[in-house]
């Protein structure tokens, strides 16, 4: 025996079927060989059976001595001595085995993880590159980290948040480039986490980083693996939760969320041309329907004459002023994506033909909208989507009604004036210290100070 | 941290706004008397200034004007130096932002009230001065980046304008041996002043170095001769005189052929509506520690920080109200006239200020021996 047990079997029996009394799904073997006797106590439902069954069931028969049988079983890593009642029923509900041999308990790790294989990522597509993206299972995700990654240099730190619900959080880093400051940071916010559930990745961005009320995702949530190693190897931290798809990657720039892995993938200028091409549809999705308002409502003399003819003869049977006119376009392009995301598969085609139809041709028949305004929906919202990450198109296009507004009270004076809040309110935020936004943002692991950000 | 070169954006910011600051129709008024030599003489006036500044404030790493003075005066005489200080600096933004309200009821929107338009930018830029040092420069370069290539292009367009004429520029050339004066050599100078800012900025600046002086003289010069001589060329050696604002009626006179926007005016508009607007930021950043330290307020301790952030709020609210009163009663005659007494009033602050580093730099040596 290598530890001292101080734990008394009948009382830690007792223990558990107090604790256990409405559990349905608790399993109790007996088994008796000759006079020696052994009883497994384990939830069926988070316990793989063929484990128990191999290790435990049929070893106690082959052994020849319940000795031989215990040594056995401390054999195992992951098999465990609790010290009392509560490390027992902590670590049962964990997906261990308590084994009652003789006065002595011990706990054995059979976890059962029912989680899908490795799919296709659903959220971040390329068109050449690798096709897997991490799954609900932590041990998985590891792996795939692991298998792209292979040197000693990456670390892996297990911690546990949520009170109730223990999910299991893994901190990977490349120690030999990663900045201690951020780690130290990310430790302390990490168990500062109060929550009772955490059961996403996106839960764990919303708890530990300030100010909470933020338009812009600070932090990233990647579903691909190598993403996530390449991001490591930059001196970035990884954080795997546990029963997500999803990991995060800390410390996260506005740029970061303008890179694809297609940009690595592709010849370095079509690289190039991709990533400003998603810059210029940042412009066009904010800016557009604000500068419409602006120019139809403020300052028609601003464009080319024909230019303004055009929209305003386009806009001769509207009966409603402009910003009424984009926001009822617009609300109703955001009413079809919000739809055609829940809509269950089957139906889905249904939304995108009847909104079609509407936004496009029976509401500038109708005289509702113009047809100029139809091209800019379409721009507005196909520009949206070119941004690659999810967190930050939903935040631009929140921003863009900011901008809308602004250009109804203002013209284009309220436009220059959002802009400009706008570059100021982004280089304020900091990321684990990093500048939010910045020219030049590629040299960013040299400086910055540590601000809470 | 930040690196050397956000000094140069300070400079840089400073030099591009001074068509908004009235400089060059101060400069432009006195053309026939001595404008030209006053901006020869400005430039190794400015660039020693600037110079001489820099090698003073490099003796105390880290820290921004309010420590440096507490540092060697008695309490109240750097209280006292320290608001008025922060009060001519913040001052400079209340010319800006006044003429660019005033610039945009004339050219942009008629129809708004200035009131309503001096509110958006009052709350932008109050808001912003809040940000911390280091993020403002940030923004700063961010928004430098999108404006100069602009501008420059616009400069291009006027010089390579058919309608250019170079004989204004030669006839205003003939008066370059005039003798020069200090209400233009304040003017002309006011380029340069960009470098003032460090007396708060020079906080986040990590072993400042100053390099290359010869892109500043170049630069200034350029800023100088084209905010001078691009008015004169459109609107003829007399003509420039009589407009206000002769930047803005000399970019009005362009046009582009193929773009969706004809007036080139409108690109300058927003591209001078975002630099007066950081400016104005910047200025008010810099004022508001100034006050604040004047009244001695710390930034490096926590539980002072939290109250510094609060009363922070009542000099912006202040700021903010200055602005609005007096934008009620200002009309151009006395907008001109208080740009050019600012002017006058900048150039001999500085020679003060720098008047009292050199002090500051005597006491401390003297001390350590």
């Amino acid at each position: 025996m290598t530890r001292s047990q101080h734990l008394d079997a009948d009382r830690a029996k007792k223990y558990l079927q107090e604790h256990f009394k409405n559990a349905g799904d608790i399993e109790q073997r007996e088994m008796r060989n000759e006079d020696e006797y052994v009883l497994l106590i384990y939830l069926k439902s988070i316990c793989d059976p063929v484990v128990v069954n191999e290790n435990l069931v049929d070893r106690f028969y082959e052994l020849k001595s319940l000795d031989l049988y215990e040594q056995f079983i401390h054999s195992f890593p992951s098999s465990l001595v609790p010290q009392d009642e509560e490390e027992l029923l902590r670590n049962m509900l964990k997906g261990c085995v308590a084994i009652f041999i003789r006065n002595h308990v011990l706990l054995f790790d059979a976890l059962l993880v029912n989680a899908g294989g490795i799919q296709p990522p659903s959220t971040e597509n390329v068109i050449q590159g690798p096709d897997d993206s991490f799954t609900e299972n932590i041990e998985v995700n590891l792996n795939l980290i692991r298998h792209r990654y292979q040197t000693a240099n990456l670390k892996a730190e297990f911690m546990t948040v949520g009170k109730l619900s223990q999910t299991r959080v893994i901190i990977m880093y490349d120690a030999s480039k990663v900045e201690e400051a951020v780690l130290k940071e990310l430790r302390k916010r990490l168990s500062e986490i109060k929550q009772d559930i955490v059961q996403s990745a996106s839960e764990i961005e919303k708890h530990t980083m300030h100010p909470r009320l933020r338009l812009y995702p600070t932090l990233m949530l990647t579903e691909r693996p190598d993403r996530t190693v390449l991001n490591i190897s930059q001196g970035k931290v990884a954080v795997l939760v546990d029963s997500t798809g999803y990991a995060i990657l800390l410390p996260a720039i506005f740029n970061d969320f303008f890179t694809s892995m297609d940009d690595k993938i592709q010849l370095p200028p079509v690289g190039w041309f991709l990533k400003a091409i998603r810059y210029i549809a940042l412009f066009i999705t904010v800016l557009m329907p604000s500068l419409y308002v602006a120019f139809t409502s403020y300052n028609p003399e601003i464009l080319k004459m024909q230019v303004t003819l055009l929209i305003a003869g386009s806009r001769a049977t509207v009966p409603y002023p402009s910003f009424f006119e984009v926001l009822f376009m617009l609300l109703a392009m955001e009413f079809l994506t919000e739809a055609s995301v829940r809509l269950p598969k089957a139906i889905g085609q249904t939304a995108t033909t009847v909104g079609g139809l509407i936004l496009g041709t029976a509401a500038t028949e109708a005289g509702l909208v113009s047809n100029i305004m139809i091209i800019l929906v379409s721009a507005v919202a196909i520009t949206n989507f070119v941004i690659p990450f999810n967190m930050m198109s939903s935040g631009i296009r929140v921003s863009k009604y900011v901008f809308i507004g602004l250009a109804t009270f203002f013209g284009l004076v309220g436009i220059v004036l959002g802009m400009v809040a706008m570059i100021m309110y982004l280089t304020s935020l900091r990321s684990f210290g990093k500048p939010y936004l910045k020219m030049f943002a590629v040299d960013w692991r040299k400086k910055g100070d540590h601000r809470s950000g | 941290m930040v690196r050397n070169k956000y000094f140069y954006y300070l400079f840089l910011l400073n030099a591009t706004i001074n068509l908004i600051n009235y400089v060059p129709r101060i400069l432009i008024t006195d053309r026939f008397d001595g404008a030209l030599m006053s901006i020869a003489v400005s430039i190794p006036i400015g660039t020693l200034l600037m110079f001489t500044f820099v090698k003073l404030i490099q003796k105390f790493p880290g820290q921004g004007l309010p420590e440096i003075f507490r540092s060697v005066m008695p309490k109240w005489i750097s209280g006292v130096l320290l608001v008025l200080y922060g009060f001519a600096w913040y001052f400079s933004s209340v010319i800006t932002l006044i003429s660019f309200v005033d610039i945009t009821s004339r050219y942009i929107s008629p129809d708004v009230s200035p009131f309503i338009v001096l509110s958006g930018f009052l709350i932008v830029v109050a808001l912003s001065a809040r940000l911390d040092s280091e993020s403002i420069l940030y923004g700063l370069e961010m928004i430098l980046y999108m404006t100069v290539p602009i501008i420059a292009y616009m400069c291009w367009r006027v010089f390579s304008s058919p309608y250019f004429s170079w004989d204004a520029v030669r006839q205003v050339i003939t008066h370059a041996w005039n003798m020069p004066n200090y209400k233009s050599i304040a003017a002309a100078t006011y380029v340069y002043t960009g470098y003032i800012n460090m007396v708060v900025f020079n906080r986040i600046f990590h072993k400042f170095k100053f390099r290359h002086v010869w892109v500043i003289v170049v630069v200034s010069m350029l800023t100088l001769l084209i905010s001078v001589f691009a008015p004169i060329g459109i609107l003829g050696a007399a003509g420039a005189g009589a407009h206000v604002y002769p930047a803005f009626s000399a970019i009005d006179s362009l046009r582009i052929r193929y773009f969706i926007i004809e007036r080139m005016i409108y690109i300058f508009y927003v591209v001078y509506m975002s630099l007066s607007l950081v400016n104005s930021i910047i200025h008010w950043h810099v004022g508001k520690e100034l006050i604040l330290g004047g009244f001695g307020f710390k930034s490096d301790q926590t539980e002072s920080v939290d109250k510094k952030r609060k009363v922070e709020w009542w000099v912006l609210i202040l700021f903010s109200l200055v602005v609005f009163v007096l934008s009620l009663f200002i009309n151009q005659y006395i907008l001109n006239d208080m740009a050019i007494v600012f002017l006058d009033i900048r150039f001999a602050g500085e020679l003060l200020l720098i008047a009292l580093l050199f002090f500051a730099v005597w006491k401390i040596r003297r001390k350590k021996a």
